[in-house]
């Protein structure tokens, strides 16, 4: 009798979950995501431990990243003639924000004249680089605070100086030595799952704690979305089609790893929601970056790939002339 | 020779002036006596023989042409009396044949014979000269039947008719189609008659020594027939007079043949009877036409048959069947024209000759056998009845529309079936098979294209309905006989009935319901087979069975149908799913197939099909998060049905459900966050499946028919997928500093019910669960840089409450030891017997890493030293030595700390706070060694 009651319970409790997600119409993606973020967090934790044990200390993390940038900083992109001042605009954003990270470390904020770079990166040491083309995607000061606060907190959380450590140990490269030949890429690629999660939450922290809006982040991730285009969610038209996807994504995801925009922007709501964070009004951003905006859009209509030099002469951005260069903060 | 002759014969005939008709017939006397004479001469000399009997034969033939000539010719005429030429021309022909009948041989004579015909015919003046040539045929007949010279008479035949057609032919060539009407018809008929007569009297009364000269005599006999009709025909004045020309001919012919002497010689017989009947059966279509002829004509050779009966004479019965089935066979040959033509009197005619040939073939063959004895006659007499069915084939064809025709010949095949058992003959049931083929053939190619209707109704549907069911009714009756237990049926119409309303099922059921017709189909047939104990129904149903999983699984996933309504997948696989089962049930209970091996793999493989079916539905029908559910709750089912009837199909489909739905978990509800502020669906779809895998391992473990079929592993295997999914669950669904401790949370549950039930798998699981709690405190929560969201300092609440989780684990653990100390069953795995101890270990850990990571640097050592007393005390309230040693163990760590670290960098009020904490707490460890020493000595 026990038996049975008990079968009767699961198979209704079963049923009633069933029945549930269908009448809900619960949508749910399907894929290895789960298992592949699982598993790169897995390794993450693993190295954790030796990372720890062999940290480096914030001098050599300083001067590994000094030198690492100076290489960059040699790049074409540095004869902007608007350079300056963006740079100092920035600095200027990522300076309110920088007392409230764990390391108090010397964070210099360093722009790429590209309208092609659509990314940002961190070195470690404090170094945050971003290009024009991420610029031109964002029309808020909130945005690009969210960004460089995600920025700062790769480094705040010595994912930079775990990847260098990595880097040096497996190039057998001292940590005093030539760490100018770790090209610049590995720092480009992205981080974990965990990491990429870690930095969102913090970096909006960051940018929330010195007074601008978290939906600053979320508008970014909606953004980003454009580029990783659409129909993940569309159902396989066989179990066999769905298994030679999931296997496909499996093996391809394995190597990413990189969360995906959507569910970034997911774990944010989430985060304002548990704190409790009010809406804020999202100020203007202080960078025209008109010309670098046109390349972007031609760049999501899918146009084929212009030349990088299209509109070379004029600069991708260029400070706003009516902006204020002080921002009142809390 | 001959030309020499010819060479006269024109000179007489020519209008010369200087030489008169007595001239001329002198000249031609007197070469013909030189010939004559020098050729006797000559022949006594055995060298020039041969040339002499040449000139013998030449030189008559001259002396018969003068003799004819001296009437008959203008030139040469030199006689007035007509009667006495006549007499000349016999004196000179009697005596050409008495002078070369001296030397004996046959071509010296025929020679001669041969120059008189060709002397008349190049000199066909006149109707009266064909007089001539009746004479030489006369004289031939005579000669051929005194020296018995039949070879000469077969020349003379040719001659005499040949003769007599170049004669007609100029006169011929001259009618019109419109009047064919002549002066000489009466006596060119008259002289033909007379030439047949004559050479058939011959032939009739003739001697015959050896076999040679019969078959020379048949020749001659049936020449002569074949040429007096040829040119009876040619010279056709009267064609409405054919009929009785041939009818009295062929009487008269098979009258003769019966004459005493034919008969005695017995070829005359068979030649002049065969004769006879062949000209009165020709001579039927010159009056009459259409079905009649037929008729007439095997009422003609029914007569023959009889007759041969009656008379017990062979020819007859030969010519009667030989008539009837070239009539029969000119019949079928025509009558494909007039299919579906509603012709019933042809219909008719060929059911009456049907009936007949049946009659015969049942009557005669059975009643009168000693009649056919001979080969040829036992197998015409057999043939006659397969006529009698491609009878009845035709009869049907040309009565029936073309989309019964099918249901006809079926109805005829059976009721030739039918009638085949009732005279237990083979024949018969063989054309009852071949008459059933062609009406199966016919409803696959013709009744199944035709989209007509009757009455609203499809034809498709009721003609090939129809021939289906009269397929089975064939295979029934075609072999009645009992084999064994099983009823035998004819198995080809059996599977030909089927393959037919399967075809059916295609073609008149929409794509989508075609599968579970097919199933609908292999249900009936099974019930059918079992019923009748048939192993080739069976058999059907297997493949109908097999055939519609196939096509459901190639055509009916897709059929999604409109959003909102039921969908025709849905309607159409379910039904034939549970077809499936119940198809396996069927074949396991039942007696009437108890030791047939191959059912039960058949049955078995059943519900493999079924049960993939059902898991590609529950695919295609639920959201992508509901699948997993499904096939666990569908795997609930079949383990549970598996059990109670006692299959290991259904358990092990049951197995490989419950393993997919806990593959699939991981790539879709795994994913299924949902929206803040709600249970996630993750969670209500993630736990249903958790308490699946562990109720079937726990019915399992109590089932003594699972144990002894060793599939208790398979119940561990799920409790370590129970156990599996809520961790999986936990590592998803808390946030990520909380996974350690919920886990830890989940080591206390465990080891609790694996103490509460005694289960040591759930105690192997806690211990086995700690040590990740250990790994994940230690890699995530501790050496994680802190959450600058969180505001605080986390790793206090989220590694203390792991801790917290792994003592009480550690507590439940205790029990379970005690438990099993109490009750030991079977065999021990790895911490069965101490699980205390790795979760000991495991706390203090996490424990003593938390402690190195959340106390500032000056509390470390103290906190240690805190650690190692608590470890201490805790050690001899558990009587454990491993404790006891791990707590002394962190003391001496604290001591060798100080000595080594905090002695030298630590502040000074941190310095002096550790080493009196640390002081007091060795002091104490001292102390309580002291005092418990004996005890602690027991426990060592």
């Amino acid at each position: 009798m026990r038996r049975w009651a008990a079968l009767v319970i699961i198979v209704a409790a079963a049923t009633a979950a069933l029945v549930l997600v269908q009448r809900r119409k619960v949508e749910a993606p399907v894929g290895p995501q789960g298992v592949l973020n699982a598993i790169a967090e897995s390794e993450r934790d693993a190295t954790r431990v030796p990372a720890r044990m062999t940290r480096i200390s914030d001098d050599d993390e300083i001067r590994a990243g000094n030198e690492i940038a100076k290489h960059e900083q040699s790049s074409e992109s540095r004869k902007d003639p608007e350079l300056p001042a963006i740079e100092a605009h920035l600095q200027q954003v990522a300076g309110r924000m920088a007392p409230y990270t764990t390391r108090k470390l010397p964070y210099r904020i360093h722009y790429i004249a590209d309208p092609w770079f659509v990314n940002a990166f961190a070195l470690p040491g404090g170094h945050v680089f971003i290009g024009a083309g991420l610029i031109a995607v964002m029309e808020t000061e909130d945005e690009l605070a969210s960004v460089l606060g995600h920025e700062m907190e790769h480094i705040d959380h010595y994912h930079c100086a775990e990847r260098l450590q990595t880097e040096a140990t497996l190039r057998k490269i001292p940590i005093a030595g030539a760490l100018a030949s770790i090209p610049v890429a590995i720092f480009q690629a992205g981080y974990t799952k965990d990491q990429e999660m870690e930095a969102d939450r913090d970096g909006t922290y960051l940018a929330y704690r010195v007074g601008y809006s978290p939906t600053g982040a979320l508008r970014m991730f909606e953004a980003f979305e454009k580029f990783e285009g659409s129909a993940r969610q569309r159902k396989a038209s066989s179990p066999g089609e769905e298994a030679g996807e999931v296997v496909s994504d499996l093996l391809t995801g394995y190597f990413r790893s990189h969360p995906f925009s959507a569910e970034r922007a997911e774990a944010t709501r989430r985060l304002i929601s548990d704190k409790n964070w009010p809406p804020r009004p999202e100020r203007d951003l202080q960078i025209d970056c008109t010309t670098a905006h046109k390349t972007i859009n031609r760049y999501i209509a899918g146009s084929p790939a212009p030349t990088k030099n299209k509109d070379a002469g004029e600069p991708p951005c260029r400070m706003r002339p009516e902006s204020k260069a002080a921002v009142s903060v809390k | 020779m001959i030309i020499l002759v010819l060479g006269v014969g024109f000179f007489l005939a020519y209008q010369l002036t200087n030489l008169g008709p007595a001239g001329k017939v002198s000249v031609g006397l007197l070469v013909a006596a030189v010939m004559l004479g020098g050729g006797i001469r000559l022949e006594r000399n055995e060298r020039y023989r041969i040339p002499a009997r040449a000139l013998i034969g030449g030189g008559w033939a001259l002396l018969y042409f003068v003799a004819f000539a001296m009437y008959y010719v203008p030139a040469a005429k030199v006689l007035q009396s007509q009667a006495v030429d006549l007499l000349l021309m016999m004196a000179v022909a009697t005596a050409m044949v008495w002078h070369t009948l001296r030397y004996d041989s046959q071509v010296v004579t025929g020679l001669a014979f041969l120059l008189g015909f060709t002397t008349i015919t190049i000199h066909h003046s006149a109707v009266l000269s064909l007089a001539a040539g009746a004479i030489l045929a006369a004289g031939l007949i005579a000669v051929v039947l005194w020296k018995r010279w039949y070879e000469l008479e077969v020349l003379g035949i040719l001659a005499a008719y040949l003769n007599h057609l170049y004669w007609l032919m100029p006169i011929v060539s001259q009618l019109t189609p419109a009047n064919r009407h002549f002066p000489e018809f009466p006596m060119s008929t008259t002289l033909l008659a007379l030439y047949w007569a004559g050479f058939r009297a011959s032939y009739l009364v003739r001697k015959i020594d050896e076999e040679a000269q019969e078959n020379v005599s048949t020749v001659a006999a049936l020449l002569n027939g074949g040429l007096f009709l040829a040119i009876l025909k040619y010279q056709a004045a009267h064609p409405e007079w054919a009929f009785w020309a041939l009818l009295v001919l062929g009487a008269v012919e098979l009258a003769l043949g019966q004459l005493p002497n034919a008969k005695r010689r017995r070829m005359p017989f068979i030649v002049l009877t065969i004769i006879g009947a062949s000209l009165m059966v020709a001579a039927i279509p010159f009056r009459y036409s259409g079905n009649s002829v037929a008729v007439l004509w095997l009422v003609e050779g029914e007569a023959l048959f009889l007759a041969g009966i009656w008379a017990r004479e062979i020819v007859f019965r030969r010519l009667g069947m030989l008539v009837t089935l070239l009539v029969t066979l000119q019949l079928l040959i025509q009558t494909p024209d007039a299919y579906a033509t509603y012709n019933w009197r042809l219909g008719v005619s060929l059911l009456v000759s049907a009936a007949t040939f049946y009659f015969d073939h049942l009557w005669f063959g059975r009643r009168k056998r000693e009649l056919f004895t001979h080969e040829l006659d036992a197998g015409a007499l057999r043939v006659i009845s397969f006529f009698g069915a491609l009878a009845l084939l035709e009869a049907v064809a040309v009565m029936a529309s073309d989309t019964w025709m099918a249901v006809g010949w079926m109805t005829v095949a059976l009721l030739l079936a039918t009638f085949a058992r009732a005279v237990d003959s083979d024949d018969i049931s063989l054309q009852a098979i071949g008459l059933a083929v062609v009406g199966v053939m016919r409803a696959v190619y013709i009744n199944l294209e035709t989209e007509a209707a009757w009455h609203g109704m499809s034809l498709r549907l009721l003609t090939v309905g129809c021939v289906a069911i009269l397929s089975y009714a064939i295979a029934v009756i075609l072999r009645p006989k009992r084999l064994g237990d099983e009823i035998a049926i004819s198995p080809a119409f059996s599977w030909a009935g089927s393959v037919l309303v399967a075809l059916l099922c295609w073609y008149e059921l929409r794509p989508v319901l075609v599968a579970t017709g097919w199933a609908v189909l292999g249900l009936l047939l099974l019930e059918t087979g079992l019923w009748f104990r048939s192993r080739h129904l069976r058999w059907q149903s297997y493949v109908a069975l097999v055939a519609a999983f196939l096509r459901a699984i190639t055509s009916n996933l897709d059929a999604a149908g409109a959003a909102g309504a039921i969908s025709p997948r849905l309607y159409s696989i379910l039904p034939m799913a549970l077809i499936l089962y119940y198809a396996y049930r069927r074949l396991e209970t039942s007696e009437r197939v108890s030791g047939d091996e191959i059912a039960g793999q058949i049955a078995g493989l059943f519900t493999w099909m079924a049960s993939l079916l059902i898991g590609l539905l529950c695919w295609y029908e639920l959201r992508p998060i509901a699948v997993a559910v499904a096939w666990a709750i569908f795997g609930l089912i079949l383990f549970e049905a598996g059990i109670s009837l006692k299959s290991w199909h259904l358990r092990f489909q049951s197995y490989i459900a419950l393993a997919a739905a806990f593959v699939r978990m991981y790539f879709v509800n795994i994913n299924a966050a949902g929206a803040g502020g709600e249970i996630s669906p993750r969670v209500y779809t993630i736990v249903p499946l958790a308490l699946i895998f562990f109720y079937v391992y726990v019915r399992t473990a109590g089932n003594e028919m699972l144990q002894r079929h060793g599939e208790g592993a398979a119940g561990m295997v799920g409790a370590y997928m129970g156990t599996a999914t809520l961790a999986s669950l936990a590592f998803f669904e808390l946030p990520r500093i909380w996974v350690a401790a919920g886990w830890s949370g989940m080591c206390v549950l465990l080891l609790a019910v694996g103490w509460r039930s005694a289960r040591r798998i759930f105690v192997h699981q806690g211990v086995a669960l700690s040590l990740p709690v250990v790994w994940r405190g230690i890699s995530y929560n501790l050496l994680q840089t802190p959450n600058l969201a969180a505001g605080v300092d986390q790793r206090w609440a989220t590694a203390g409450s792991a801790v917290l989780g792994l003592c009480a684990a550690l507590g439940a653990g205790f029990l379970a030891r005690r438990k099993q100390e109490e009750a030991p069953n079977g065999a021990a795995l790895l911490f069965d017997y101490r699980p205390e101890q790795a979760l000991f270990f495991s706390m203090v850990t996490l424990l003593t890493v938390m402690l190195a990571f959340v106390m500032r640097s000056g509390m470390i050592t103290v906190s240690w030293g805190l650690e190692g007393v608590a470890v201490f005390l805790f050690a001899l309230l558990a009587g454990e030595r491993s404790f006891r040693l791990c707590g002394l163990g962190l003391l001496l760590l604290c001591v060798g700390k100080i000595l080594i670290v905090d002695f030298w960098s630590l502040g000074l009020r941190d310095k002096w706070i550790t080493l009196i904490i640390l002081g007091a707490a060795l002091m104490l460890v001292s102390f309580l060694y002291s005092r418990y020493r004996e005890a602690i000595r027991q426990y060592l």
